[in-house]
């Protein structure tokens, strides 16, 4: 409907307004008595002029009518939308859309079929709809102009392509709870709405979900690459293999290493290996004594991609990256425990340093190059100038403090999109107890118990600040898995320019790189653009810095709900706490004014000026016979 | 006492007027115009031949030198003029202007009077329905007929004829008419007035007297229920603008029919509305209409 009412109910005043009118004119006809000389004359216009007949209202009653419905109009706040009804299509361009199957003898992805859906949708909406187009992944991003006619959205339909990373569906859509200019809001994912109340039609909402169980949407992924054992030299490399399915799956991994031939990096093959899954499986597999000059490639190969009884789907979490170097930073651990008591040295690829609580407030952080610190059971007065970690910081005052202690804490809510509890296995986390954590504004709750939060994360002035009310360490690996995982996210978070880490997480910024350096993704294929600094498509990234030698950063993408094709998960449907109010419905409330000011001005002048102006007229034509000589 | 607007000034310019008719009249008495009847006067009307018992002094001698014939001169007399004022005293008169209408009527009448008065010609007022007044002779006789006037009261209009029937029958001589009315009534019944009128060989004047409010009637009121004043006859109307020009063009109608009717026959016809001056109209309009010199 291109026309709308902001006020409905002031409709009422049109039969009260009418019937006020009718009134007015009935009461206007009633006539005062009036002794005349003679009514001889008047008896001529008796039939013409009588009123007492039936109501036949004169033009100008019609004409009043007509500004009455104006001024009616105006004061229900008719609007027309000028720009037609604007809606939001916000498509799912995540990991898991990029999955492939099988149909009518071609090979589609789901993001193919989400475009689909979503031009069929875009064809059921009135041609004067504005649409404005959203993706999601990484994050909630515009396409296009704000307000986009039918045509134009289709055009850039075409220009969308899936990403790499995982998509923030549910906190897109918990933006579009509070922006009111959009009548409705339709979402195309794989995942499952899960609605906030038992009507879904009373939404703004409209989800569309891609459902597809079957058996072909088996996928095997690379969850997890590590190199354990390493002495700079060689080392064991072991991969995580999952298998997404419901029927057993055989395969080969192959590990290819990077060879410089002068002009280019070539990949040859340095080991490989076959595999066999069972639904739901992950399988460690461990290549030992490699060595960790060269970074390297893993994928899984022998997955049938057509025509065979079975094909991956999911082709872009076949392949990892893995890049092993000299540590050259260190972390500085502050407080009682040193680096040893914590378990940390097992993480050979990096420097630890120890500081006394008060040598560090007495010198501060001396180690240059510092790519971050750990406060371990202490708060500094100051958020430190470096990446930090916070553990169980203690005292009343400071940046962040410890509040309450839950001993049996149990986790409430947690942010499924940070980096930090990627691959978290949360049933397997224990915590013996934690602190509930208060912090400035602007770190966010990332894990949370029922009486508040017991990890935040933000970032302040260019650092990383993280805030655990528990205890990460000693770090134990296998031994404490959850706690290590976390432990390993936490320092992959705290330092993601390290170019030294083994791999980093899609989407992570290289904060360090200046104008001059550039960054250039090996297994790109020719033409692709040269990605900035901040690295979305997982690949093995050339760094070159002025003065530096080039360097290697492996990014991965590892997220088993992207991988898991079967169950894509839900998102929760956000309660939409402002209603819809069309962009400018004040702009037909101005017309309308202008239309019953050019109705008013219409009345006055054809019915009192021009009536006076022609009666002056015959008077003055008549002068010379009424009352003069005739 | 005569109204206010009858001022010195106006008076004496009243007085300087006379009353013209267009044929001659037998009058009663010596006054200021020629009469039918021959005898002494100063205008010339013919010769006769000498009779015994004429006057000899009489005796054109110049006429007797060159034919040796006696014939006496002839002259017209000057006679005093029967003035018949005929005033419309309806409720029309005095509705609805608050009798500004019949003021206006009643200031014409005494005028007319005044000036015929002053020429020593006689005067009667028939009022019908309510008065008929004695011969009036001599300007001091307008106090009277202003006193006359003062105390009538608005007549019944069911015996407007027969009360000009009543005047006509005790006006025994030929003379000047003068009608005073709206006329806002059907054409017949100002046929059978002025026939009536005519049938007694009077030379007649119709003024009419119209109020403001016969031209632009209802200014202020768009609908209303018109009541005549005679007959209490009501008219519901919406007077918008069309229906008022519709009016206008009606009034302007009758007022053509009433001016051809009257000029066809003999009658002078003249038109004042009441809030016009009354001394300008006495002094320009009615002259200029032959009423008066």
């Amino acid at each position: 409907m291109p026309f709308g009412l902001l006020y409905p109910l002031s409709l009422l005043l049109v039969p009260l307004g009418v019937a006020a009118l009718v009134w007015a004119y009935r009461k206007h006809g009633q006539g005062k008595r009036t002794v005349v000389s003679s009514t001889f004359l008047f008896e001529a216009l008796r039939e013409k002029a009588s009123f007492r007949k039936k109501f036949r209202p004169p033009l100008r009653f019609f004409l009043e009518l007509l500004l009455l419905f104006a001024l009616i109009a105006g004061a229900a706040g008719l609007y027309r939308n000028d720009s037609g009804e604007h809606v939001a299509l916000v498509l799912d361009n995540s990991l898991s859309m990029s999955a492939e199957y099988f149909r009518e003898g071609m090979v589609r992805s789901r993001f193919d079929r989400a475009k689909v859906q979503a031009r069929t949708l875009i064809d059921s909406l009135a041609s004067t709809t504005q649409l404005s187009l959203f993706v999601v992944s990484p994050e909630l991003e515009q396409v296009g102009e704000s307000e986009m006619s039918l045509g134009e959205a289709k055009e850039r339909l075409d220009e969308l392509s899936v990403g790499y990373l995982a998509d923030n569906l549910a906190g897109a859509l918990s933006r579009f709870a509070y922006q009111p200019q959009y009548s409705r809001i339709y979402v195309v994912s794989d995942k499952k709405p899960v609605w906030p109340d038992e009507d879904a039609s009373s939404s703004s909402f409209s989800f569309r979900t891609l459902d597809d169980t079957s058996a072909t949407q088996d996928n095997i992924a690379l969850s997890q690459v590590r190199i354990s054992s390493g002495d700079n030299k060689e080392g064991n490399l072991t991969a995580s293999l999952t298998l997404y399915g419901n029927e057993a799956k055989q395969g080969t991994l192959e590990v290819k290493r990077y060879v410089n031939t002068g002009s280019s990096w070539q990949t040859s093959l340095a080991r490989s290996a076959s595999f066999s899954l069972e639904p739901g499986e992950t399988k460690e597999m461990t290549f030992k004594e490699l060595s960790l000059e060269s970074p390297y490639r893993l994928e899984l190969t022998s997955l049938a991609r057509s025509g065979g009884a079975w094909s991956d789907p999911l082709a872009r979490d076949n392949v990892a990256w893995i890049s092993h170097r000299k540590a050259e930073e260190s972390i500085t651990v502050v407080g009682k425990r040193s680096p040893a008591e914590l378990g940390l040295l097992k993480l050979s690829h990096v420097q630890w340093q120890h500081l006394s609580q008060q040598q560090y407030e007495e010198q501060g952080l001396t180690e240059e190059g510092s790519s971050a610190a750990i406060f371990d059971r202490y708060i500094p007065a100051e958020l430190p100038k470096t990446n930090a970690l916070f553990l169980l910081p203690e005292g009343s005052s400071g940046p962040l403090v410890s509040k309450v202690f839950v001993p049996d804490a149990e986790l409430s809510a947690w942010n499924t999109t940070h980096p930090l509890l990627s691959y978290v296995n949360f049933s397997a986390l224990s915590m013996n107890g934690a602190y509930v954590l208060e912090g400035p504004t602007w770190m966010e709750e990332e894990l949370s118990v029922e009486e508040g939060p017991i990890v935040l994360a933000g970032e302040q002035g260019g650092y990383r600040y993280l805030g655990f009310g528990f205890d990460l360490f000693p770090f134990t690996g296998k031994r404490a898995p959850a706690l290590s995982v976390l432990a390993l996210n936490a320092f992959g978070w705290l330092a993601p320019t390290s170019h030294h880490s083994l791999y980093v997480q899609a989407g992570t910024t290289l904060s360090s790189l200046d104008s001059t350096s550039t960054v250039t993704g090996l297994d790109r294929a020719e033409g692709e653009p040269t990605e900035s600094s901040r690295l979305l498509v997982p690949d093995l990234y050339l760094v070159k810095e002025p003065g530096k030698s080039p360097d290697f950063v492996a990014v991965n993408f590892f997220d088993g709900s992207e991988s898991n094709l079967l169950e894509s998960g839900s998102v929760l449907i956000p309660p939409r706490t402002v209603s819809f109010e069309p962009s400018s419905p004040q702009l037909l409330s101005e017309r309308l004014a202008h239309v019953a000011l050019v109705l008013l001005l219409l009345d006055f002048f054809f019915f009192v000026l021009l009536p006076l102006f022609r009666s002056k007229q015959r008077r003055e034509l008549r002068s010379g016979e009424i009352g003069g000589v005739a | 006492m005569l109204p206010q607007t009858f001022t010195p000034r106006y008076l004496r310019q009243l007085e300087l007027l006379k009353l013209r008719t267009q044929r001659t009249f037998l009058g009663t008495r010596q006054g200021g115009h020629l009469s039918l009847k021959r005898g002494h006067g100063i205008e010339f009307s013919d010769y006769r031949k000498y009779e015994l018992g004429d006057n000899p002094r009489h005796i054109d001698w110049g006429v007797y030198g060159r034919s040796e014939r006696l014939y006496v001169k002839r002259f017209q007399e000057e006679q005093d003029l029967p003035v018949l004022i005929v005033l419309d005293n309806t409720l029309s008169m005095h509705a609805p202007e608050q009798g500004q209408k019949w003021s206006m009527a009643r200031d014409l009448c005494l005028s007319l009077a005044y000036v015929a008065l002053m020429q020593h010609d006689t005067v009667r007022l028939c009022v019908p329905g309510s008065f008929m007044s004695p011969s009036y002779y001599g300007g001091r006789a307008i106090h009277q007929l202003s006193r006359d006037l003062e105390e009538l009261s608005p007549a019944d209009d069911k015996d407007f004829l027969l009360g000009i029937r009543q005047g006509l029958s005790a006006f025994r001589f030929p003379g000047v008419a003068i009608f005073l009315s709206d006329f806002l009534m059907p054409l017949e019944n100002v046929e059978t007035m002025m026939n009536m009128l005519r049938a007694k060989n009077l030379d007649i004047t119709a003024l009419q007297v119209l109020g403001r409010s016969d031209v632009e009637p209802l200014r202020d009121t768009q609908d209303a229920i018109v009541v005549d004043s005679e007959t209490d006859a009501e008219v519901e109307l919406r007077f918008d603008a069309s229906i008022r020009d519709e009016y206008e063009h009606l009034l302007h109608e009758h007022n053509d029919t009433l001016r051809t009717f009257l000029t066809q026959a003999g009658i002078t016809y003249a038109q004042v509305v009441a809030d016009e001056d009354l001394a300008t109209f006495m002094l320009e309009n009615l002259m200029k209409k032959g009423l008066l010199q």
